[in-house]
């Protein structure tokens, strides 16, 4: 299939991409690859190779220093959150989080409670999505804990840069991602093969789960090709059954075992989750991770780091409004036209309006939507979100960096930098836009 | 790179057959003299009906027999990343991207590229044995159908027989009496009635 862009000028570039030659053929080598993404466009969903713009994004050290430290401050607070609700329960007791609104939350699974996952953790791999405001501030929009997903398209932007021989990487090579996933893969598993659990080739992420597999030696299956037999999870090789010890899902959790969740699942594998409970594999996120998921939830995060780790936050949120408590729905109401709804249970971009964006019959019905059904919504103010040069003009981007706890937390020291299809305002690969490769630059 | 799954041993078997099938039908056809009714012919013998369509079109068309062969390779190997490695990937997608644009000169360079990192990338021995038995069983079939030389075919089928061996589960894909049938037909000269063997080379079931 061909696909055509609009490259940046020349004389923009600032790193090694001084000709056009080379940046069309990097994007060919890159197209190579075959880095596909499944995009619903007017409500059909097709699969294409996700827009790449050849100019890195680049960040420089000291800016992501700060950033790890957010990062990592609030990967670690999530998941000593998810050790709590699952197991004592003490933020919910002592009041600083309502407990009817973590336990309503539609990611909090009762079946995970009193279920350690190995080595205590839940979130092994978190997508957290930042922006940065047109005046330079970073804020945190959203924490994907379930399935986390995008971390191969600059993972293979740069073998693509690094086959058509454009410039080296001294300090830190970004290829080691491959490395931080096994790494967490070996500190939590049973003892036996690691397997990437897909739902299949007409996944929409499909490449990446065959990327990372390949990335970490890792069996690719469908839920088919495993089987739990005496609380034991085994794949079905092409020489013989073995015993599975970290199975790194790729199905949302209420979907990767029918028996445990939802009975309607095609795609996940009987008792997989009876195999989690009794402590024989690893499940990379573990159940239950959509607790913390919620984009409710995501407004205590700054609570939860002062509770767990008696720090303040080091990264900002934009101000978020909940309809559950009286007075933010009444702000809600009276400020529609500078705050953006989003539905706490959607991902994908999907689930959120700009309340400006909306004719009166819109904003007339979505306000009756929160007000009949508080809890399934949140509001946030606005973000003027910085634009960056893309594909020949320019576009809203926002980063989504991936931390890896395994026995630390470490964040990936790149991140998939996305950019807004023309005209919109929604940052996602699932609605349509594009992606730059991100460069942390080091002294 | 990873463990192959039992579920994907059909798609390797099909990606060695579908990229060799495409450069087999390739070569022979760009090796043919200009005479219409030759060329006709040629597509006679590969069971394509060209209509009204020219023989070019039949092949190289948009939905033409290379083109479409092409296109199996690449889904096949899209679903196999893990287990052959993205470098044959790239293989078949710059074939299918490169003769979608109309350009057919990096096919066999391709098709021979993927055959030679699937042998050296693969660490999964089943794979590559899984691979190579499709391959030669599209040789074998092509030889047949052009009756072509005996050697030939004697090597392909050695290749296929020693895929057999190093792997028991390609054993278990490839049928040993559909095997032995055209071992038979080799030897006594008669490469001609291969074709109609290998369609229950893919069978577990005894060729009666």
């Amino acid at each position: 299939m061909a696909e055509t862009f609009e490259l940046p000028d020349a004389e923009r570039f600032v790193l090694p991409l001084d000709f056009e030659n080379d940046k069309t053929k990097l994007v060919r080598a890159l197209n190579g690859y075959a880095p596909r993404f499944g995009v619903k466009i007017d409500g059909v969903t097709s699969e294409r190779n996700l827009p790449f713009d050849p100019e890195p994004r680049v960040i420089e050290t000291e800016e992501f220093e700060f950033l790890k430290r957010g990062l990592i401050q609030r990967a670690d607070a999530l998941n000593a959150f998810l050790n709590d609700v699952y197991g004592d329960c003490k933020i919910l007791k002592d009041g600083v989080i309502p407990a009817d609104f973590v336990l309503s939350s539609q990611g909090f699974l009762p079946r995970c409670i009193g279920i350690k996952p190995r080595r205590g953790i839940y979130a092994h791999i978190a997508g957290i999505d930042l922006v940065k405001s047109k005046k330079g501030e970073w804020y945190v929009l959203e924490d994907n804990l379930r399935v986390p997903s995008g971390v191969s398209y600059p993972l293979a932007a740069r073998l693509a840069l690094k086959d058509c021989g454009m410039c080296e990487f001294d300090a830190v090579d970004s290829l080691n991602y491959g490395r931080l996933l096994k790494d967490a893969f070996d500190f939590v598993s049973c003892g036996g093969i690691d397997c990437v659990l897909t739902p299949g080739r007409g996944n929409c992420a499909f490449f990446e789960h065959g990327f990372l597999a390949e990335m970490t030696n890792s069996a690719l299956a469908c839920g088919s090709d495993l089987f739990a037999d005496g609380d034991v999870l085994y794949f079905k090789g092409a020489d013989g059954v073995q015993r599975v010890g970290a199975l790194y899902t790729r199905v949302d959790g209420v979907y990767a075992d029918p028996l445990a969740f939802r009975s309607v699942s095609a795609v996940g594998t009987p008792n997989l989750f009876s195999a989690y409970a009794a402590g024989n594999v690893a499940v990379l996120n573990a159940f239950g991770c959509g607790a913390a998921d919620d984009k409710g939830v995501y407004c205590y995060v700054p609570q939860m780091i002062k509770y767990y780790l008696g720090q303040d936050a080091v990264l900002s949120q934009p101000q978020t409004f909940l309809p559950t408590r009286g007075s933010e729905m009444r702000y809600i109401q009276d400020n529609f036209d500078s705050l953006v709804i989003k539905d706490v249970a959607e991902s994908g971009g999907f689930g959120i309006r700009f309340g400006a964006a909306l004719d009166e019959e819109g904003k007339a019905a979505l306000k009756a939507e929160i007000t009949a059904n508080p809890r399934r919504f949140i509001a946030q103010e606005v973000v003027d979100i910085e634009e960056l040069p893309a594909c020949g003009g320019s576009a809203k981007a926002d980063l989504r960096a991936f931390v890896v706890t395994s026995d630390r937390t470490r964040v990936w020291e790149s991140g998939l930098t996305r950019f807004a299809a023309k005209d919109s305002l929604m940052v996602n690969s699932s609605q349509g836009g594009g992606f730059k490769d991100t460069w942390v630059s080091f002294r | 790179m990873g463990i192959v799954s039992l579920s994907d041993l059909d798609k390797l078997f099909w990606a060695g057959r579908y990229c060799e099938r495409a450069r087999g039908i390739y070569e022979r056809y760009v090796a043919l003299p200009s005479d219409g009714g030759v060329r006709l012919d040629f597509l006679a013998r590969l069971g394509i009906d060209c209509n009204d369509s020219s023989p070019h079109i039949a092949l190289f068309g948009g939905d033409g027999a290379i083109v479409n062969a092409l296109r199996m390779w690449r889904e096949n190997v899209l679903c196999l990343r893990y287990v052959l490695s993205c470098r044959a990937v790239i293989q078949a997608e710059k074939a299918v991207t490169e003769c979608e644009e109309g350009n057919f000169d990096n096919l066999v360079l391709r098709s021979y590229a993927f055959f030679g990192m699937t042998e050296d990338l693969t660490f999964d021995n089943t794979a590559r044995c899984c691979v190579t038995a499709g391959r030669m069983c599209e040789k074998l079939d092509l030889l047949s159908r052009f009756c072509e030389d005996t050697f030939a075919a004697q090597d392909a089928l050695n290749r296929l027989s020693a895929a057999c061996a190093d792997s028991p589960a390609v054993q278990n894909m490839i049928s040993q009496s559909a095997l032995q049938l055209i071992d038979g037909d080799i030897r006594s000269n008669n490469v001609v009635t291969v074709k109609s063997r290998t369609p229950y080379l893919e069978s577990n079931n005894e060729f009666s």
